[in-house]
């Protein structure tokens, strides 16, 4: 019977391996589908993410003056939360702000927060390009990159649910943990950046928010060549932190055609984008 | 020669025949039926998986449909009679979840800035960092809590994004 046996264990193995490809979600970073994991579990997640974010954002603010401009930051949070629709997290609330900086570049914080520098605003020649880049943001924050870069492990293996452990953790160790990751997240957005590969998502599904949300799907490529010819101190933070913008470009160009986005008709929202330009403080 | 039933082989035959069916079935069931629910506010089924093609149906944040095939970029799904594919972007494996807003004290003044913000810090720290962290951070100007409240205090509500787009970006 040593045959039938080893063949039964062998079935075993394999059908457990088959149950558990079967109830694997479509993407690590979703676990509903597993039995011990439960919506109230996600729920948790994501409160944890935002309590994160927050600190993570504060500090960004210690760093980058935030702009007294209310109006102008109104509209990019109109701007903002429209291309957020189109996206996979409903159940964040983005905020947008523009921040005082000559560097070109914007952050994306855990939990919502984005803030675009002066000099990228200045940058921007219309609201389709403003809407690209935001949307490119809002994909980190929907993608988790951010919290899955900073290599928290909770008990089920996922970084999320390590983000929830800290946050609700009342220890001083958890505390010593938590600060330290908040460390972590503004290196990774300051100095080390995200892996590259994040970075090529966030193009690749803030082009389908924005264009599908009704702009230009020819705006982050056209930002993206004005920013080429400039390669100074405004941009060394940018380069460092991103990939080769020739290789971005070229990314976006397969996926212009490759998916169908370069014909849907877009707007480019001109006039009311230099109605804002025009109302910065000076 | 004796009957099949009482054979060991055919007996462990069985057995291993019963196992697949117990180990399987579940799994097999739970690919085809595990549903994917809508995230994004609206979303495009299309004829083929190119975001220019033909629009079969427009589905809504919540809705429920069937995967049946996937590429890197779309989800092929079926809802109700109507298959076509969707931005997987769009798609997750569980329902919509609650909005959360950061924890705001209830009794801040909001005519007060300085007292707002440090209702602020100290709401924000019931978890995570405690609030003499925060506070020392912010006035050591590590942190700006208080530049970090007006941002939360800029909201537009779903209404007014409505408005916007209606106003400047064609549907």
């Amino acid at each position: 019977m040593k045959t039938p046996i080893t063949f039964i264990s062998a079935l075993l193995a394999a059908g457990l391996a088959w149950q558990t490809a079967a109830a694997a979600p479509q993407s690590a970073r979703v676990r509903v589908s597993e039995s011990h994991y439960t919506l109230a579990n996600l729920q948790g997640d994501m409160e944890a993410e935002i309590t994160f974010g927050r600190d993570v954002a504060a500090r960004i603010l210690g760093q980058l003056k935030l702009l007294d401009a209310p109006e102008v930051n109104q509209y990019l949070n109109l701007v903002g939360n429209a291309v957020a629709l189109h996206g996979n997290r409903p159940e964040i609330t983005f905020r947008f702000a523009l921040v005082q900086s000559d560097t070109i570049n914007a952050y994306a914080a855990p939990g919502g927060y984005i803030f675009v520098t002066t000099g990228a605003f200045a940058l921007m020649q219309d609201e389709s390009e403003l809407a690209a880049v935001l949307a490119h943001e809002v994909a980190h924050i929907n993608q988790r990159h951010i919290v899955e870069a900073l290599h928290i492990r909770g008990s089920d293996d996922a970084p999320e649910a390590g983000l929830a452990r800290l946050v609700g953790g009342a220890t001083d160790t958890a505390r010593v943990a938590f600060t330290q990751a908040v460390d972590k997240a503004v290196e990774i957005l300051f100095e080390a950046g995200l892996q590259q590969a994040d970075e090529f998502e966030a193009d690749r599904l803030g082009l389908v928010s924005a264009t599908l949300a009704g702009y230009d799907p020819e705006a982050l490529p056209r930002y993206l060549s004005r920013l080429e010819k400039i390669q100074d101190a405004k941009t060394a933070v940018l380069y460092k932190t991103h990939p080769p913008l020739a290789e971005r470009q070229r990314a976006i160009a397969a996926m212009l055609d490759n998916e169908g986005l370069r014909r849907l008709p877009g707007a480019s929202g001109l006039s009311r984008f230099n109605d804002m330009k025009g109302k910065l403080p000076q | 020669m004796g009957s099949s039933v009482n054979n060991p082989f055919f007996t462990a035959r069985r057995l291993i025949l019963a196992l697949a069916g117990i180990l399987l079935l579940p799994g097999v069931l739970a690919a085809a039926e595990q549903p994917l629910y809508v995230q994004s506010q609206q979303a495009a089924m299309l004829a083929e998986a190119r975001a220019d093609a033909a629009v079969i149906a427009q589905l809504a944040r919540g809705d429920a449909v069937q995967l049946l095939d996937s590429n890197p970029s779309w989800h092929k799904v079926r809802k109700g009679e109507q298959e076509g594919w969707v931005f997987r972007y769009f798609l997750a494996a569980h329902p919509p979840l609650q909005q959360a807003a950061p924890a705001l004290a209830d009794d801040v003044d909001r005519d007060h800035a300085r007292r707002r913000a440090s209702a602020v810090v100290t709401a924000g720290a019931t978890r995570g960092l405690t609030q003499q962290e925060r506070e020392r951070a912010h006035q050591q100007g590590v942190a700006d809590y208080n530049a970090l409240t007006r941002m939360e205090d800029t909201v537009v509500d779903s209404a007014q994004v409505q408005l916007f787009i209606q106003a400047g970006i064609p549907q």
